[in-house]
């Protein structure tokens, strides 16, 4: 059982060449910048009965660059805009369409070794760690919610800031009743897996700087963030003994991406390429309803196949097509003392 | 009672506690704020929930209420969109009824949100600046749910009762 903490980082931070000498890395997370804008469509007869106010300020949208192009994509609806707010208002119906983003930029210093850049105290540190990204979510109906986020990671050598599709699914909620809900999600979705897996890339929604490496493995991330799955979703709430959410899903990892074929594929003359095949991933978790205490279960059940070009040797040895399995099951344990503030 | 008799305990047995321990600095934060926290938890309970004319709803039990501001319940029984307002997370009216109504911290909420929007599963709820704000929101959206103090609620909004 691998229980979730921080002092499996200090480990693997620590497994350092100079096992003499103690390594400490000083992250420092320096800025770190939060966007949202909402932007609400009424139907003709709210918007009537409102029509004194300008189109504009129908927009919650606070402090960005989004509020000018939205407010004139809205005074001058043009070509699929026009369309869709005229789908709109044939059908009466009302949708919700939102925009967030955020953007980080960490400073790290380090006695010895370099994490992302020269980051050792006699180089001055260093400002190679930026994540930044945006998503849109849209409702057309009230049970459909269509989302998708652009992420960018700069991180050493292994994450160029290459901007990337995260994720982009439909999410259908199938049965709701209460605080129980069932339903469905297609497409681009983020791995449900361990605690911060879905939202890792997203410094403010986790709870160190870099996570553990037990479970969180920054060699094989972008293989572990998101893949093309479906998944089926539950939330059973009670109103004494807290909340239990699962996912299950049938996943097609992303193994096509050059950091994770450099990672997997270890020797360095293999210049076949991974090829993905049906994969398993489940997570459960329990929630008490202060939310001071969340216990999970998950796991991942990973394969893929490789064809090596014809005639190629490792160490000498000639191989063949074969496939790749990976799986892993966690348990994880999060507790929280809260202080009133 | 319970909670009279935990803040008139809880200080002695803290005193102990400063007495014998090193940490003088932070035992004097942790008991100005926990002061802070009293004197708060007593301040604001003159409040509603409140929806738009529009929805049938009632009486709502607070399981459901926890639910739909948590993001996680997006439509009325009737099926129609729920559409959540609230206050900035440092207010104290939103403070107070995430703390009494949702027994949850505004940062605890916050990072909920956020992991809902930053994994595309969910949505945020609406943000307004004012109360003023939220009435005249709850009251023109359909389907809306919102909080707002007795004195600043009117007939354009209904008060849901919570059960």
């Amino acid at each position: 059982m691998k229980m979730l903490k921080c002092s499996r980082l200090n480990n693997f931070l620590s497994i350092f060449p100079d096992k003499t000498i103690r390594q400490i890395v000083l992250l420092l997370l320096l800025g770190n910048v939060s966007v949202h804008a909402q932007a609400q469509y009424q139907n003709p007869k709210t918007t009537i009965s409102n029509s004194q106010e300008a189109p504009a300020k129908w927009l919650q949208v606070s402090e960005l660059p989004i509020r000018v192009s939205e407010a004139t994509e809205n005074k001058k609806p043009s070509g699929l805009i026009d369309k869709t707010i005229d789908w709109y208002q044939k059908k009466s119906v009302q949708s919700d369409f939102q925009i967030h983003g955020f953007i980080g930029q960490s400073y790290i210093l380090s006695s010895h070794n370099n994490v992302f850049g020269h980051s050792t105290s006699g180089a001055g540190g260093s400002f190679g760690l930026t994540e930044a990204g945006l998503n849109a979510s849209f409702r057309p109906l009230p049970k459909l919610l269509i989302s998708a986020q652009v992420l960018s990671r700069r991180a050493g050598e292994g994450s160029s800031g290459m901007p990337r599709l995260d994720f982009a699914f439909l999410d259908y909620r199938l049965y709701s009743h209460e605080a129980n809900q069932f339903g469905i999600r297609a497409g681009r979705l983020k791995n449900p897996f361990g605690f911060y897996n879905d939202t890792r890339d997203v410094p403010f929604t986790r709870p160190s700087i870099l996570l553990p490496q037990s479970i969180y493995f920054d060699r094989t991330r972008n293989l572990a963030l998101s893949g093309d799955s479906v998944q089926l979703y539950a939330d059973v709430g009670h109103s004494r003994w807290g909340t239990f959410s699962t996912q299950v899903g049938l996943l097609f990892p992303i193994v096509s991406d050059r950091d994770t074929e450099r990672a997997v594929l270890v020797f360095p003359n293999m210049h076949g390429h991974l090829t993905r095949d049906v994969s398993y991933i489940g997570r459960g978790i329990y929630e008490t309803n202060d939310k001071r205490i969340r216990l999970g279960v998950s796991g991942i059940w990973l394969d893929s196949n490789y064809d090596p070009p014809v005639g190629e040797k490792i160490l000498g040895l000639p191989i063949t097509s074969g496939s790749l399995q990976f799986s892993q099951f966690i348990f994880l344990r999060n507790t929280t003392q809260n202080v009133g503030v | 009672m319970n909670r009279f008799v935990s803040s008139f305990f809880f200080p002695i047995r803290y005193l102990l506690f400063f007495l014998s321990a090193n940490s003088f600095f932070i035992h004097c934060i942790l008991l100005i704020v926990f002061l802070f926290s009293i004197s708060q938890a007593r301040a604001d309970n003159h409040y509603e929930i409140v929806i738009n004319k529009g929805v049938g709803e009632n009486i709502l039990s607070a399981n459901s209420l926890r639910s739909i501001f948590s993001m996680h319940l997006k439509t009325w029984s009737d099926g129609t969109k729920i559409r959540v307002f609230v206050l900035p997370d440092d207010d104290q009216l939103h403070q107070s009824f995430s703390k009494e109504k949702l027994n949850v911290f505004p940062y605890q909420l916050r990072s909920i949100w956020d992991r809902l929007v930053f994994s595309g599963t969910g949505q945020a709820p609406i943000k307004v600046n004012s109360t003023e704000e939220m009435l005249t929101k709850v009251a023109s959206t359909p389907g809306a749910i919102g909080y707002l103090r007795r004195a600043n609620i009117n007939e354009n909004v209904k008060v849901l009762e919570i059960k």
